[in-house]
């Protein structure tokens, strides 16, 4: 469905139900290895659910269901020997707002390495590491003691993505990670997702068009339909290269999208 | 039946009575729900006395009546909880553990005598106390997880399990669940009378050895009530299993 090579992660007829009612209905898509893969589309489309499947975050919420097969690299995610905490490891989440803990910067980029049992005296080089591929450590350097929650919110969103490298993620899910930002903080984790998508897959959900274009190879949409009992229900509309999707889309519902969007 | 029996029944027909009154002059609804409050002290009251009293001579029962109440105490707080099958145990190893090192503690130094009339009224109250810290510590756990939803995630996204997530929330936890016991311990004898020592009194002991038992129990409560808070906080799940699809963040 979308451009040849490896498959990082391989959607087939995946829907999510929260207490029975569908929020997410009958998604096929495939996420190329390597890269920015976007999931755009207005809200209540089940976007953030979606990303979720991922790393089998919607665990977390009682009375979920989920159809269909999620496989990562071959591995079917939700299959009964595979441990969601294993997953998480691999699949590693930013999330709409930067959720630092109540702790010292060091911490939150070594919790991670701690609790897998890391190496301890290596645990210093790697935090060190982790902070400079989030393109933190300049700012940092001085006040790996201090609490994380006195930086600014664009600092704070690259911590949460050192705390994620840390642990040497192999995909990184983004929920609207700049939708807290400000523009010149947007710019900067912009920058981020590119050179991170150099070696390790990427998947944005993301409303900013502009976004996407600007970051995204890859690009799916999704929609909202009434359901028959009255309610939204979220599915995809189409997937293919950003170019092409976000110029000249061939669904009708995307391109509905893209003018109500376009700032 | 004796004087004494007489006389306070006489009294608390009369209490009652008046208290009835009261609700009916002031307007107040809920009469019934006292009426039947009442006469619930009064049958469980005298049905507990004459198991005590029972108990007092044959003391060998003394460790079933405590493990039923042990049973019933974490029965009642893991309810108050919503907690699992497994909750349950957690919060009965929690009360146990609390309950037997205050004990110990009380019968090795003798400052309680080791039989059933001294060391059974003791080990039921710290089991009552730590009855309620457990449940505050299970039920404040949970308030924060779900208050601070967001950051319980990121501990989870890092492959964190939901305990090993919840135990960054347990400190606090425990420590709120403990204002109280220290809020009363402060006060006592300054702004309230605590139970015992009045009981004491009452029954004709003299202040000084009232205030002595009395100081058993509040310390006493101190040591079950933060053991029994760290166990809970630390070993119970974190997760409201009632946790609504609109309570976790950003599933649109």
């Amino acid at each position: 469905m979308t451009a040849a090579g490896p498959i990082a992660f391989d959607l087939a007829h995946v829907s999510v139900s929260y207490g029975g009612v569908e929020v997410v209905n009958d998604v096929t898509m495939t996420v190329p290895e390597r890269g920015v893969f976007a999931i755009l589309g207005p809200s209540g489309s089940g976007k953030s659910t979606l990303l979720r499947t991922l790393n089998r975050m919607n665990d977390l919420v009682a009375g979920v269901r989920i159809g269909g097969t999620v496989s990562f690299r071959g591995q079917d995610l939700y299959a009964p020997e595979v441990e969601a905490t294993a997953i998480r490891q691999q699949i590693g989440m930013v999330f709409q707002k930067p959720n630092v803990f109540p702790s010292s910067i060091f911490d939150n980029v070594a919790y991670g390495p701690r609790l897998h049992h890391h190496r301890s005296e290596a645990l210093d080089d790697l935090v060190r590491a982790s902070l400079q591929r989030a393109a933190l450590w300049e700012e940092v350097r001085g006040d790996l003691a201090k609490d994380a929650r006195t930086l600014s919110g664009g600092q704070q969103q690259r911590l949460v993505l050192a705390r994620c490298l840390a642990l040497g993620p192999q995909a990184i899910l983004m929920d609207e990670p700049t939708s807290a930002l400000d523009p010149h903080a947007t710019g900067h984790i912009e920058e981020l997702i590119t050179a991170l998508a150099e070696d390790c897959t990427i998947v944005l959900v993301t409303h900013n068009v502009n976004q996407a274009r600007r970051v995204a190879q890859t690009s799916a949409v999704l929609s909202t339909r009434r359901t028959e009992a009255g309610g939204l229900v979220g599915e995809l509309v189409e997937v293919g290269e950003t170019a092409q999707v976000l110029t000249a889309p061939a669904d009708a519902r995307t391109a509905r999208f893209l003018s109500e969007y376009l700032d | 039946m004796n004087e004494q029996m007489v006389r306070t029944g006489l009294a608390l027909v009369l209490l009652l009575a008046a208290a009835f009154g009261a609700m009916v002059y002031g307007g107040l609804h809920y009469r019934k729900e006292m009426l039947v409050a009442a006469a619930r002290a009064l049958v469980q009251l005298i049905a507990v006395a004459l198991v005590i009293a029972w108990i007092f001579t044959h003391p060998q029962w003394a460790f079933l009546y405590l493990a039923v109440m042990l049973g019933a105490a974490a029965y009642t707080a893991n309810r108050r909880i919503g907690g699992d099958g497994r909750d349950r145990l957690v919060v009965l190893l929690a009360i146990a553990l609390g309950a037997s090192a205050t004990v110990l503690i009380v019968a090795v130094t003798g400052a309680l005598t080791f039989s059933a009339q001294s060391l059974l009224p003791f080990t039921a109250q710290m089991i009552g106390g730590a009855m309620t810290t457990a449940s505050l510590a299970g039920l404040r756990l949970r308030d924060d997880v779900k208050d601070q939803f967001p950051v319980f995630e990121g501990y989870v996204a890092l492959g964190a399990t939901y305990r090993q997530a919840g135990r960054e929330f347990a400190h606090r936890a425990a420590e709120k669940s403990l204002f109280p016991t220290m809020d009363q311990t402060k006060s006592a004898g300054l702004v309230t009378l605590p139970g015992a020592f009045v009981g004491m009194l009452l029954g004709g002991a003299s202040p000084v050895l009232a205030a002595q038992i009395q100081l058993l129990v509040l310390i006493g409560l101190m040591l079950v009530q933060t053991i029994t808070a760290i166990v809970t906080s630390r070993l119970i799940s974190p997760l409201d299993p009632h946790l609504a699809a609109e309570q976790v963040a950003g599933t649109s």
